[in-house]
């Protein structure tokens, strides 16, 4: 016999694609630690962590507007269910997140739809979900977006507000966000 | 002013090892906002030395509510080869499902009784462990797996034994 006969069958496996983009991406080199069009191979028990600490966050966005861990994702099945789905939760105190219309306070969590716009300060991520058969593994890719992806996908205008919902209506659209950080943690 | 946490009032039996197996579990433990996890690794936060557990056999994980301030719970089985029993459901690998107030558990011959106090603390939960000499669920409505040998499907009724704490009686399925 043929390795190729011996060969376990192959698998598919879910991957969660990440499109991308911030309004100073070009100078603010927020994304510089983000490696780009890599399909990235993750246990599937994994919780994964997105923010600006690299110690404990498996993606890093460098920026001080970030918090230290912004937001979580994780694997899951429902039960019963043989379809794999993700899902978020916020993790930042001072900022919520918005998951296409619903916004998330701190540690609220949502399961995320197959293709689904997630935002928090002037960041906008695009996550679609690709489904697999594998139950041991998922993957990661990102992608850099050159525009805005709210024009590019219609989604409404808006951004998501800290928590206490003193933001915004008060500030011009082009002000940074008050600092994000849980400096007390 | 310090909020008060949530706490997890935990008790664990086990009908054939003997409390020696929750002898590394202290009293009381205080735990920051990420998953608690439950194994036989050295990495889980609640170790457990059984043969048939997994390195990571399940995590509670505190979340809120949307339009909640108490930390809510979820139970997700992540063994790979066994499963957990949790309130009449067999979560297989990766299945999770949000806890109630209380919640009969069983996994690996383990029974184990979760009963969740609310507090207003976001930044940790804790976790209070009683080891119960009795048996904790007496009647586990789950499907046969290679995992449940030595979980008795029908326990006799306790007669005159002392209730431990966090004992339910005769517990059945949901209905």
């Amino acid at each position: 016999m043929s390795s190729f006969e011996d060969a376990d069958t192959e698998e598919t496996v879910t991957c969660l694609q990440v499109t991308v983009y911030h309004p100073g991406q070009r100078h603010g080199g927020m994304f510089q630690l983000i490696r780009f069009h890599h399909r990235e191979r993750l246990p599937s028990s994994e919780v994964v962590k997105f923010g600006r600490n690299p110690n404990t966050c498996r993606y890093t966005f460098q920026d001080k507007q970030v918090s230290r861990v912004q937001f979580s994702v994780q694997l899951f099945k429902k039960f019963d269910s043989s379809v794999l789905s993700f899902e978020i939760k916020n993790m930042s105190k001072k900022t919520s997140l918005l998951v296409d219309s619903k916004e998330l306070g701190y540690l609220n969590k949502v399961d995320l739809p197959p293709k689904c716009m997630v935002r928090f300060g002037d960041y906008q991520l695009l996550m679609e979900k690709e489904d697999g058969e594998s139950l041991d593994v998922f993957e990661t890719q990102f992608v850099l977006s050159p525009r805005s992806l709210l024009q590019e996908n219609h989604w409404p205008p808006g951004r998501p507000v800290p928590e206490e919902g003193r933001f915004l209506s008060s500030c011009p659209p082009s002000a940074s966000p008050t600092e994000m950080d849980e400096s007390e943690s | 002013m310090e909020r008060p946490h949530t706490v997890l009032q935990v008790s664990l039996h086990h009908p054939t090892k003997g409390p020696a197996i929750f002898a590394t579990i202290p009293p009381r433990l205080q735990h920051d906002i990420s998953p608690l996890l439950v194994g036989r690794s050295p990495e889980a936060h609640l170790q457990l030395w059984l043969p048939n557990l997994s390195r990571q056999h399940l995590s509670l994980e505190p979340y809120r509510e949307m339009g909640s301030a108490l930390l809510a719970f979820s139970l997700k089985a992540l063994s790979r080869r066994g499963c957990v029993w949790v309130n009449g459901l067999t979560l297989r690998f990766l299945e999770q499902v949000p806890l109630s107030a209380i919640n009969r558990v069983a996994f690996s011959g383990i029974q184990m009784v979760v009963q969740v106090e609310g507090g207003t603390s976001l930044e940790a939960f804790v976790c209070c462990f009683h080891v119960s000499p009795s048996p904790l669920i007496h009647r586990l409505q789950a499907e046969e797996t290679d995992e449940w040998e030595d979980i008795p499907q029908e326990l006799p009724a306790l007669g005159s034994e002392q209730p431990a704490p966090g004992h339910l009686g005769s517990l059945h399925g949901p209905s």
